[in-house]
């Protein structure tokens, strides 16, 4: 037995010579870094040739305790996250409930909704500023065939109006993820126990509480988790736009942070914020995962 | 509750498709149509001048070449080293599957901002920086965790008899990868593939900071470079070239949806 056994490990150790260029390429571009970030966040690095670099210890991490529009910005990517991610969420499960039926005419819906997926950051971003813009889009000018007086809304281009769209941009550009996975999981949903509820005149609202909803659950708390931290670190959607229209303290951390670095070469500190970030992401995983984790143990 | 259902789909219809339906009629639009006060919604004559113009930019042509040249290299390696791996994964028991999962696990929960700093300084002194093969090194690592991940049903499926029939008659594990497994995972190699396609095709944040070169530019940045740079003078040619950019993933992603919804069943009948 475990002669064979010894030989199996043998004959795989062929795949695994296939493989070792690949692992060294990972650790060049994956661990490498992230072990170089952490220890940058302890030093003075900044751009330029022949820098010297020094360790400060926590000065940089003291710094951000100082750094109001670290704190600003922090606050509007909490902000930002949550909405967006309860937003897709809610919305997602609705598309998917509706594209959960066998009807024809549902497959356009079904490409239409998850369309956004298989477009870049940057062909969202005009793809919306076409239809926002002050002039021709086709809001304003409905507005104002409606004679309402402020036809003219710059919808980016207003500080109090720029969150609210960029809201409704990202529930549009980031729900399809969430309808997939509902929509598979929906699949699976078993169509006797949903039929038999029908018969005993269950009424829809009552079977989506204790029928669908609780069914759902385990796919959508994980996916909720994942997406909260991606929303938070939702780098190129909002840079390409903000890119555009940067209205005063709209950065989210993230963004906030890349302009530290390849704007002012503040790398240190750059890094330092990186690892705030993401150390704020890692326990805000652990917090919900656990929870779920716990419960499905019992 | 008819109803409801009703108002939900024409909502989300709208919701949809009013952004598609704008973009190609704002690209189809004369100049003088797109800065008029009325509201158009399809030129009764459409106009392809657009298409034309945003070819002709300088910048498009060459951007969408590097994009699909950058975009095919990365899928097929892609493709290429994520069946022996997930291979690999799914039959090592010890440490090895362990540490696979975990960095699969931790590569999605690790802000890839945080590694763009100093893999930016490591490629400028390795030589890395602004060139192709450099950018397609990171989309093949970017793309491998949630590869791996969809790959991993379908080895899960091939039958362990027929895996150790091959081992028992002596064939290599390469052999056995070879003639048996990849035959039988060809499905998730092709969905694979199509992610790795559309996703490096997408990918804006490797492009902008590791592709700086006015010749090395892909679609997506000279996208974003149009508006920051040109602001919203253009919206015609901005849109036709917006179009250009998402036709062939969205092709792509028409051929893939169902083969891709099937195998998020698979695997969430599976756990």
């Amino acid at each position: 037995m475990t002669k064979r056994i010894s030989t199996i490990k043998n004959q795989d150790r062929s795949v695994k010579i296939l493989l070792a260029p690949l692992l060294v390429l990972i650790i060049l571009v994956s661990t490498v870094p992230i072990i170089l970030s952490v220890l940058a966040a302890f030093t003075d690095w900044v751009a330029g040739i022949d820098v010297d670099i020094n360790f400060v210890g926590l000065a940089n991490f003291k710094y951000m305790l100082t750094d109001m529009q670290f704190f600003a910005s922090f606050k509007l990517g909490l902000i930002w996250s949550i909405l967006v991610t309860v937003l897709t969420t809610i919305m997602g499960v609705c598309v998917a409930l509706l594209l959960n039926q066998n009807k024809r005419y549902m497959f356009p819906l079904k490409l239409l909704a998850l369309s956004p997926w298989a477009m870049s950051p940057p062909a969202i971003a005009v793809i919306w500023i076409t239809l926002m813009n002050v002039n021709s889009g086709p809001f304003n000018v409905i507005l104002r065939k409606l004679n309402v007086p402020a036809g003219k809304i710059g919808f980016l281009e207003d500080p109090t109006l720029f969150f609210p769209t960029l809201l409704v941009i990202g529930a549009w550009a980031l729900m399809p993820m969430i309808t997939l996975s509902a929509l598979a999981s929906l699949k699976i949903l078993s169509r006797e126990l949903s039929e038999a509820m029908d018969i005993d005149g269950v009424t829809p609202l009552q079977k989506l509480r204790h029928l669908i909803l609780p069914h759902l659950r385990p796919v959508l708390v994980p996916l909720f988790a994942l997406n909260l931290i991606w929303n938070f670190g939702a780098f190129d959607l909002i840079y390409v736009i903000l890119g555009s229209f940067p209205p005063p303290n709209s950065e989210i951390p993230i963004v906030f942070a890349f302009r530290q670095a390849f704007k002012y070469g503040q790398f240190g500190y750059a890094s330092a914020l990186g690892v705030t970030i993401a150390l704020f992401e890692l326990v805000l995983v652990y917090a919900i995962l656990r929870k779920q984790m716990r419960e499905s143990n019992q | 509750m008819k109803t409801l259902r009703v108002i939900g789909t024409v909502f989300f219809t709208i919701f949809f498709g009013l952004p598609l339906f704008w973009l190609v009629s704002t690209s189809l639009k004369q100049e003088l149509q797109i800065g008029s006060s009325d509201l158009i919604w399809f030129p009764t004559k459409p106009d392809w001048a657009n298409y034309s113009e945003a070819v002709n930019r300088s910048g498009i042509l060459v951007a969408a070449w590097n994009s699909l040249w950058i975009s095919t290299v990365s899928a097929f390696i892609t493709t290429a080293v994520t069946a022996p791996a997930a291979y690999l994964v799914a039959q090592s028991k010890g440490w090895f599957s362990k540490v696979a999962t975990g960095w699969v696990l931790s590569s999605q929960v690790f802000p890839s901002i945080l590694t763009v700093f100093p893999l930016f300084l490591i490629y400028v002194k390795i030589g890395l920086f602004n060139t192709f093969t450099g950018a397609i090194i990171l989309y093949v690592i970017f793309n491998l965790p949630f590869s791996l991940w969809l790959q991993r049903g379908f080895v899960k499926n091939v039958p362990t008899e027929i895996l150790e029939a091959g081992r028992i008659d002596g064939a290599s594990g390469l052999k056995v990868l070879r003639y048996v497994v990849l035959p039988l995972i060809l499905p998730g190699s092709i969905v694979v593939f199509i992610y790795a396609f559309i996703n490096t095709w997408n990918n804006f944040l490797v492009a902008t900071v590791f592709l700086q070169g006015n010749e090395k530019q892909t679609l997506t940045t000279q996208l974003a470079r149009f508006i920051g740079t040109e602001g919203l003078g253009l919206f015609g040619p901005f849109a036709a070239a917006t179009v250009l950019s998402v036709i062939p993933t969205l092709l792509l992603f028409i051929v893939l949806q169902r083969k891709f919804t099937a195998n998020l069943v698979a695997g969430a009948v599976k756990s």
